[in-house]
C-alpha cells in the first residue's frame, strides 16, 4: 500500500510539474480567474468560520451561478452495522451567489438527491446522527430508497458599521423500503441563521449569531406478511432496548426536535486577517410511540461547546494560515418507565439512562503559493477525538481515544485561456490510541450481541484514508461553462477491509 | 511585524498540539436511583419459610434481579425505580417436619418512592402421582408457499409415574384468561380454580387406555399424516386420541382408527377446541373426583366474571371452572416481554413457558414447548422435571418431536 501511495504522489508532482511547463507563456484568463475566486481559502479552510452569516457578505468576492448532476456509489466492507454496507445515490444541485447593487449579496440553492442506502440492519430510519441510539431497529433489515429535498436562501447586508446576515433552510426527506420490514420514514428539518457583526474600531469587529432549528421524523414500521415478522426493537443503546414497547402491534413513531445555537466572533478585516469564534448550542429530540395520543418514550438532549480560531498571514505569493478548533458535544438520553399495574397505563418515572459524550481538538496549518496562473496549496491537519458512551442500568460503556493526521494539497492551473483544472489529493489516518470497554452479552438476542462486536471492531480499528478529487473547467463558445469533476477515495482497515467510493460531477457555470 | 505574526501563528499550531484528550476515564459505577422494597411473605399451613427465591423483572429494561433468603419470611432488597413482574418459589416446613415446595403468583409492583412495603401470599405447590404434560404444539406450520397450516398439533402427556396409569376420563382444559392481558376480572377465582375456555375428556370406561411407566399418550387436534409435499409437518395418524372440528365451515377428517374425545365445554361454535397458535393462554390436565361426572359439573361449576375495560365500560361473561384440587398439571404459555399474569394458580404453575418472543414472530412455527428431562431412573424409565414452574420445567422453542413420527419406546 505504501508503495502505491509513493507511487501515486510522484506521478501527481511530474504531472504537476509539467503543466507548470506547458502553461509559462499563457496569459491568465477569466476562467482560472473566477475559479481561484470561487475557491478562496476563506470559504474552503475557513468555512466554519461562516457560521455568523454576516460574513457571507465578503465569502466570494464575484457573482456566479452553477448547475450540476451527480452520481455517487460507496461500497463498504468495513461499516458501522446500523448505517449498512454502501450508498448509491445521484443528485441535482443549483447554487447561486449574486452581489447586488447597494452593499448586499444573496445566495441559494436548491437540489434533489435519490440515494440507496444499502443493507443497513438494526436501524429502520433516517438521521441515526440525529436521532441517537433511539431508533427502531430488527436483524432483518435492508436497503433503504431515501429522496432528499433541500432548499436554502439568504441574505447579507453591510451598511457602515454593521453587517447582516440571514438565511433559511429546509430539508424534506423520505426513506422506505418494499419488501418485510417496511419502514416509512418523513423527515422536515427547517433552520434558520442569523448574524451580525459590528465594526467596533479601525477593521475590528465583533458579532454574535444564533442558529433555530426545528426538526421532525414522523416512522412507521409495517409488515404485509400476515403469517408473522420479526422482532422490532426499540433500541436504547449499546446492546439494550426497550422492553415495554418493543414487538408493539403499532409501530408508528414521532421525533420532534427543537434547538438553537449562539456563539461570538472576534474577527479583522472581516475575517481575511483573523477570526476567534466560541458557540454554544443545544439541542433535544423526543420520541412518541403510536398516536391518539403518542405516548412519551425518549428524549435526546445534546449540549455542544464550540471554540475555534484561525489566523492568515500575507507576503508576496505567500499565504500562510493556522486554525484550532475545539468541540464537546454530550448527549444526555431519559426514557420514560410506564406500568400496567392499574387499570389504565401510566408513566411512573423518567431516567437519564444513556450518555454520549464526543470531544474533539484539531489543529491545521496552510501553505498557499500563488502566480498568475496556478495557486498551489498544502494542507497539513493534526486532530485528538474521543468519544465515550454508556449506560447506567446495564453499566455497560465504550470509550475510543483516535489521533488523526492528514495532509491534503489543492493544486490549481489555467491550462489555456478556455480551461482550468484543479487536482486534490489526501491522505489520512486513524490510529486508535486507547480504548476501554465493558461491553455484555445479553440473552435475548444473540444477534443484537454480534451486532455490538462487530460495531466495537471497526470502532477500534486503524484506517489509511487516501483520495483524488480532479476536477476540470472548460468554456465552450456561447455556452456557459462546462465543468466534469471526479473522486476517488479508499479507506483500509487494519481488519483487512477496504472501503471505496467513486463520484462523478458534470455541471455549469455562468 | 510578519515574523511576529507568523511566530504567534506557529505558536498557537503547537500548543493546540500538545493539548491532550479531555474527557476523564470515568470507571465509576454510577447508580441509578434505588428505593427499598421490604417484602413480607405468607403461607397458610406452613410452620416455617426454610429458604426463598425472589425474582424481579423491570418491565421496562427487562433487566432481572433475583434476591434469595432463607429462614425468614421477611427481607429486604435495593431496586432501581420501576414497574416490577415479581414471583417468588420457595421451601417451605411443615408442622410435622415435611418440606413442601412453596410459590407464588405474578405480582406487579410499581417501585416509585423510597420504600414500598410488600406482602406477598406463597401457595403451597401440589404434586399428582399421575399424568403430566411432556409437549404442547400449538403453533402449527407454514407451507412451502408461505401460507398457514394450522393443523397437525397436539397434546403429549406422559406417565411420569413407575406404576401403570389409565388415561380414561382424563380431562384437557384451555384457559378462557389470556396471559398477555390482565383484566382484573371479578370475582379472582385463581388461588381456587381454573377458569376454561374448552374442556375435553379423553372416552374410556376407566381401564380402556392403560399407559405403561414412561410412555406417552398424543392426543391430536386432526389425526392425519401431515407431511405433504409442500408441509413438513408431523404424521399424526398413530395418535392415541384425536379432536377434530366435525361441524360448521371448517370440518376436518376424521379418522376412524382413532377414537376421538369428548369436547364436553367449549365457548366456540361448532364444539371446536382450538389451541391458540401463538400461546397466550394455559392449558391444564384434571380428573373428575369420584361421584363427580360432566352433568354435574357443568351445573355446579359455572363461573360468571366480569371487568371493566379501559373506557370504563363493564364487559361481562360466563364459563365454566375446574377447581384446583381436580388438577393434576398445568403449564401458563405467553410471550416473554407481554407475559401480564398467570392463569393457573401458583401451586399448579408458577412460571410459564413460550414457542413465540414477539408477537407475529415467524420463528414460532414448528416449535414447542417441551419438558426437561433428567435423564433415567434405575428402571431405564425416562424422568421428567416437575416443579411446577413451567419457567424451569420446559424448554421453550423447541423443536416439535413428532416431527420424527410417534415412536414409543
Amino acid at each position: 500500500m505504501k508503495k502505491i501511495v509513493v507511487n501515486s504522489i510522484s506521478g501527481l508532482f511530474v504531472f504537476i510539474l509539467s503543466l507548470q511547463t506547458y502553461a509559462q507563456h499563457v496569459v491568465a484568463d477569466s476562467l482560472y480567474i473566477n475559479r481561484e475566486l470561487q475557491t478562496n481559502v476563506y470559504t474552503e479552510f475557513g468555512k466554519e468560520f461562516f457560521a455568523n452569516r454576516s460574513y457571507m457578505y465578503s465569502a466570494i468576492p464575484l457573482s456566479y451561478s452553477e448547475l450540476n448532476m451527480n452520481y455517487q456509489s460507496d461500497r463498504k466492507d468495513a461499516y458501522l452495522v446500523q448505517d449498512g454496507d454502501g450508498l448509491d445515490a445521484f443528485s441535482v444541485n443549483t447554487f447561486s451567489y449574486q452581489r447586488l447593487k447597494g452593499n448586499k449579496v444573496i445566495w441559494g440553492g436548491a437540489s434533489y438527491k435519490n440515494q440507496k442506502q444499502k443493507n443497513m440492519m438494526w436501524n429502520e430510519n433516517m438521521d441515526r446522527h440525529i436521532l441517537g441510539p433511539y431508533v427502531v431497529g430488527d436483524s432483518i433489515g435492508g436497503t433503504m430508497k431515501q429522496d432528499i429535498y433541500h432548499f436554502s436562501g439568504g441574505i447579507a447586508k453591510e451598511w457602515r458599521k454593521f453587517t447582516l446576515g440571514a438565511e433559511v433552510t429546509y430539508t424534506a426527506k423520505s426513506g422506505y423500503r418494499e419488501v418485510d420490514p417496511r419502514p416509512k420514514n418523513t423527515v422536515s428539518d427547517l433552520k434558520v441563521h442569523l448574524g451580525i457583526t459590528y465594526n467596533v474600531f479601525k477593521d475590528y469587529e465583533i458579532g454574535v449569531y444564533t442558529h433555530l432549528n426545528k426538526y421532525s421524523q414522523n416512522s412507521s414500521l409495517k409488515f404485509v406478511n400476515l403469517l408473522g415478522k420479526p422482532i422490532a426493537y426499540h433500541l436504547t443503546g449499546l446492546g439494550s432496548y426497550n422492553y415495554y414497547f418493543s414487538s408493539a402491534v403499532d409501530m408508528t413513531n414521532l421525533y420532534e426536535g427543537f434547538g438553537y445555537d449562539v456563539g461570538g466572533t472576534i474577527a479583522k478585516n472581516k475575517g481575511k486577517d483573523f477570526v476567534i469564534q466560541g458557540a454554544f448550542g443545544k439541542f433535544q429530540v423526543d420520541k412518541g410511540i403510536g398516536s391518539s395520543p403518542a405516548k412519551d418514550m425518549s428524549k435526546l438532549e445534546t449540549k455542544k461547546y464550540t471554540v475555534s480560531a484561525v489566523k492568515y498571514i500575507d507576503f508576496e505569493q505567500h499565504r500562510l494560515g493556522a486554525k484550532v478548533s475545539y468541540l464537546l458535544s454530550e448527549s444526555r438520553g431519559t426514557e420514560y418507565f410506564y406500568s400496567k399495574v392499574e387499570k389504565l397505563e401510566t408513566k411512573i418515572a423518567e431516567k437519564e439512562l444513556y450518555k454520549f459524550v464526543r470531544s474533539d481538538i484539531y489543529t491545521s496549518i496552510f501553505y498557499q503559493y500563488s502566480t498568475a496562473l496556478s495557486r498551489f496549496t498544502v494542507t497539513p491537519l493534526f486532530g485528538v477525538e474521543q468519544t465515550d458512551e454508556k449506560r447506567r442500568d446495564t453499566q455497560v460503556k465504550q470509550r475510543f481515544t483516535y489521533i488523526h493526521l492528514g495532509i491534503e494539497v489543492d493544486y490549481l492551473r489555467s491550462i489555456n485561456t478556455s480551461s482550468t483544472i484543479s487536482l486534490k489529493p489526501y491522505f489520512k489516518v486513524r490510529n486508535l490510541k486507547e480504548t476501554t470497554e465493558r461491553l455484555k452479552e445479553f440473552h435475548y438476542s444473540p444477534a443484537m450481541n454480534q451486532w455490538v462486536k462487530q460495531d466495537y471492531m471497526i470502532n477500534s480499528a486503524n484506517y489509511f484514508n487516501c483520495g483524488l478529487v480532479v476536477r476540470y473547467d472548460f468554456k465552450v463558445q456561447n455556452l456557459p461553462n462546462i465543468f466534469v469533476q471526479t473522486q476517488f477515495e479508499q479507506v483500509k482497515y487494519n481488519v483487512n477491509e477496504t472501503n471505496n467510493f467513486v463520484s462523478a460531477t458534470l455541471g455549469v457555470t455562468f | 511585524m510578519k515574523f511576529r505574526q507568523i511566530y504567534l501563528a506557529v505558536l498557537l499550531t503547537v500548543m493546540s498540539l500538545t493539548v491532550s484528550s479531555c474527557l476523564s476515564d470515568d470507571n465509576a459505577t454510577e447508580l441509578t436511583q434505588n428505593a427499598v422494597v421490604s417484602m413480607t411473605f405468607k403461607v397458610d399451613d406452613v410452620k416455617e419459610i426454610k429458604e426463598l427465591e425472589v425474582e424481579f423483572t423491570e418491565v421496562n429494561t427487562g433487566m432481572k434481579t433475583i434476591e434469595k433468603a432463607e429462614n425468614t419470611p421477611y427481607f429486604s432488597v435495593a431496586l432501581p425505580v420501576g414497574s416490577y413482574r415479581m414471583s417468588s418459589e420457595g421451601i417451605g416446613i411443615l408442622e410435622d417436619g415435611e418440606e413442601v415446595i412453596l410459590g407464588s403468583k405474578n405480582e406487579m409492583l410499581d417501585i416509585t418512592s423510597q420504600v414500598t412495603n410488600v406482602n406477598i401470599k406463597l401457595t403451597v405447590k401440589q404434586f399428582t402421582d399421575d399424568f403430566i404434560f411432556e409437549e404442547l404444539f400449538y403453533t402449527g406450520f407454514q407451507t412451502n408457499e408461505g401460507k398457514s397450516y394450522q393443523t397437525g398439533r397436539y397434546f403429549k402427556i406422559v406417565n411420569n409415574t413407575d406404576r401403570v396409569l389409565y388415561a380414561d376420563g382424563l380431562l384437557i382444559a384451555q384457559s378462557d384468561f389470556m396471559t398477555t392481558r390482565d383484566n382484573k376480572e371479578t370475582p379472582f377465582i385463581l388461588d381456587e380454580a381454573f377458569v376454561c375456555q374448552s374442556v375435553m375428556m379423553l372416552p374410556g370406561n376407566g381401564t380402556d387406555y392403560p399407559v405403561e411407566p414412561g410412555d406417552f399418550i398424543v392426543i391430536a387436534d386432526n389425526a392425519q399424516n401431515h407431511n405433504l409435499p409442500n408441509v413438513a409437518g408431523p404424521d399424526l395418524t398413530k395418535a392415541d386420541f384425536e379432536f377434530p372440528t366435525l361441524d360448521g365451515p371448517k370440518v376436518q377428517p376424521d379418522n376412524p382408527s382413532v377414537p376421538n374425545v369428548d369436547v364436553i365445554y367449549t365457548k366456540m361454535n361448532f364444539g371446536m377446541f382450538v389451541m391458540h397458535d401463538r400461546g397466550y393462554t394455559g392449558y391444564i390436565i384434571a380428573r373428575f373426583p369420584d361421584g363427580e361426572s360432566v352433568d354435574s359439573w357443568l351445573s355446579e361449576h359455572k363461573y360468571d366474571y366480569s371487568y371493566l375495560t379501559g373506557s370504563g365500560k363493564e364487559q361481562s361473561f360466563s364459563r365454566y371452572k375446574i377447581p384446583n384440587n381436580w388438577i393434576l398439571d398445568g403449564v401458563n404459555n405467553s410471550i416473554p416481554d407481554k407475559l401480564e399474569r398467570l392463569v393457573t394458580s401458583a401451586g399448579i404453575d408458577s412460571g410459564f413457558t413460550y414457542c413465540a418472543t414477539s408477537d407475529g414472530d415467524k420463528g414460532r412455527y414448528g416449535k414447542s414447548v417441551r419438558r426437561k428431562g433428567l435423564g433415567q431412573n434405575e428402571f431405564g424409565r425416562e424422568v421428567y422435571k416437575d416443579t411446577n414452574n413451567s419457567s424451569v420445567d420446559f424448554v421453550p422453542e423447541s423443536r416439535a418431536s413428532l416431527l420424527d413420527g410417534i415412536i414409543h419406546n
